[in-house]
């Protein structure tokens, strides 16, 4: 019996207080004997959100063109401030066979409001990132929680990926540098 | 078989997305487990992953385990299939091990925009080191741990100060851990990366570190070349979306009276001369080894490691010292 994986990823585009979704479903049949190599299963899943994840990518861009609406999977804080779409799906997955359930794929990568719809999958962020930003927070008395949720809209930190990481981490010394110049001034 | 269903524009709307972290474990911080073992197999058809584990109890590969196999599959076999007691631990291995801690601490704290420690504080680490083991140190000819410590602190001085240090772009891992499938007829590889950091352009540069005895010819970085290679094939992976890896370097530090530092860089893909795959023949290599661990083919080739095999008191084919 063959693995049958099926994502499913939607979107909301609204505009101008009304609405219209996106929303794709891949269904692919696998080889079963993947269920015994865990990490190819995740790699194989992964590949078909980024499969499913590129054509909403397509239709988004389609409808922002055709209606000047802009596409977003969630609310984000930020939404009125920034002009580019935020992306953040709200995926469904399930696999059949003895690995069920929803998929614990990766994220898109792009839910930093200011990226938009551009790049492709990205990995979650890296372990010496996470403890870079946790280490520049307690030196800056940040609650890095929170600058994680004013920045991209996220709940959690295990949410942020390697290059929103990369980017806070520049954002926050830059910040850092700043406060520090405006010390010796003051 | 993909066969795609797709409704757009529809009225559905989402909800607040499910985002979760990965679970296949790649790109962990050393001193993580990772998730991703495999539970036991049903099937007799065993995968590369399940016949690594029931070999090694690793569900997977590294490249210290390759290249312990290409200089005595029988060392290999104790240490990685016996799973023996090492009689001894080289001071050369615990040494190395600990200045690449003060490396990654310092490149941390370079990465947070925080002070770096100072060669004190770092040396006092690799001293610590030294003592910590609860395998007896094998001291080399006319070492102790006093001239270790003073060699640490040479070391670690001449690497803060010297420019290589600092790398020109963002890091991304520093001493983290890539795991991944290079080859569905060998087990999953794990990498140990010392540091990978990424350009403005974009690019992605992954460095090792070596203590070194001299410093290093042409030849023997291009001899070290595929260790970084698989690096780059599993992180051109793990870090799809974010770059790719086009730069390799290994940044050596002599164990000198007046340490050296150097770095010497090459390019990820070895263009044109290795059949095309731009990587040495590594899946060939990687290949031959794992069919040798996997038929249990153990057998000891005898030589100038045999003086610090830490099996050489059990091993009837060692030079000088072997079992009777």
């Amino acid at each position: 019996m063959p693995l049958t994986v099926n994502v499913g990823i939607s979107r909301k585009a609204s505009a101008n207080y009304q609405s219209q979704g996106l929303s794709i479903n891949l269904t692919a049949e696998l080889d079963q004997s993947l269920l015994a190599d865990p990490p190819r299963l995740q790699l194989e899943i992964d590949r078909i959100y980024a499969q499913a994840e590129q054509a909403l990518d397509r239709q988004g861009q389609a409808l922002t063109t055709m209606t000047g609406m802009t596409a977003s999977g969630q609310e984000s804080p930020h939404a009125a401030d920034h002009a580019a779409p935020n992306r953040a799906p709200h995926r469904n997955g399930s696999t059949n066979g003895q690995a069920n359930g929803s998929s614990n794929g990766h994220h898109s990568g792009n839910g930093n409001a200011r990226n938009g719809f551009h790049g492709g999958p990205v990995r979650p962020a890296t372990e010496s990132q996470l403890k870079a930003l946790r280490s520049i927070c307690k030196r800056m008395h940040l609650r890095l929680e929170h600058e994680v949720h004013e920045e991209y809209g996220l709940e959690s930190i295990e949410e942020l990926d390697v290059k929103q990481a990369s980017a806070l981490i520049d954002l926050l010394k830059e910040r850092q540098g700043q406060g520090a110049s405006q010390r010796r001034w003051s | 078989m993909i066969s795609i269903r797709k409704t757009t524009p529809t009225r559905a709307l989402a909800s607040k997305p499910p985002r979760q972290r990965s679970t296949d474990g790649v790109l962990a911080g050393r001193s993580s487990t990772n998730p991703s073992q495999p539970s036991c197999p049903s099937s007799s058809s065993l995968m590369p992953a399940y016949r690594a584990e029931a070999i090694t109890g690793r569900p997977y590969i590294s490249w210290s385990q390759v290249s312990s196999y290409q200089l005595c599959p029988k060392a290999y076999e104790f240490k990685y299939v016996l799973r023996a007691e090492p009689a001894f631990v080289p001071s050369s291995l615990v040494f190395g091990v600990a200045f690449h801690d003060a490396v990654a601490r310092t490149s941390a704290a370079d990465l947070a925009g925080a002070p770096r420690p100072s060669a004190e504080e770092l040396a006092l680490g690799v001293a610590h080191e030294l003592r910590a083991s609860s395998v007896p140190l094998r001291l080399g000819k006319g070492e102790s741990l006093e001239s270790l410590d003073a060699l640490a602190s040479r070391m670690l001085v001449a690497y803060l100060a010297s420019p290589e240090s600092h790398v020109q772009g963002t890091s991304i891992c520093i001493e983290d851990v890539a795991r991944g499938n290079v080859d569905q007829s060998i087990p999953p590889v794990e990498a140990r990366v010392d540091h990978v950091y990424q350009r403005q352009d974009g690019s992605l540069v992954v460095r090792d570190i070596k203590t070194t005895r001299s410093k290093w010819s042409a030849d023997k970085v291009s001899e070290s070349a595929p260790q970084l290679r698989l690096y780059a094939m599993l992180l051109d992976r793990e870090l799809e979306g974010l770059g790719r890896v086009e730069s390799l370097e290994f940044l050596t530090v002599t164990k000198a009276a007046k340490p050296v530092v150097q770095l010497h860089q090459l390019p990820a893909r070895n263009a044109g001369n290795d059949g095309g795959d731009g990587h040495d023949g590594l899946i060939d290599q990687l290949q031959q080894v794992w069919a040798g661990i996997e038929a249990g083919v153990f057998p000891a080739r005898p030589g100038w490691p045999c003086r610090s095999c830490p099996f050489n008191d059990r091993c009837p084919a060692a030079i000088g010292g072997g079992a009777a």
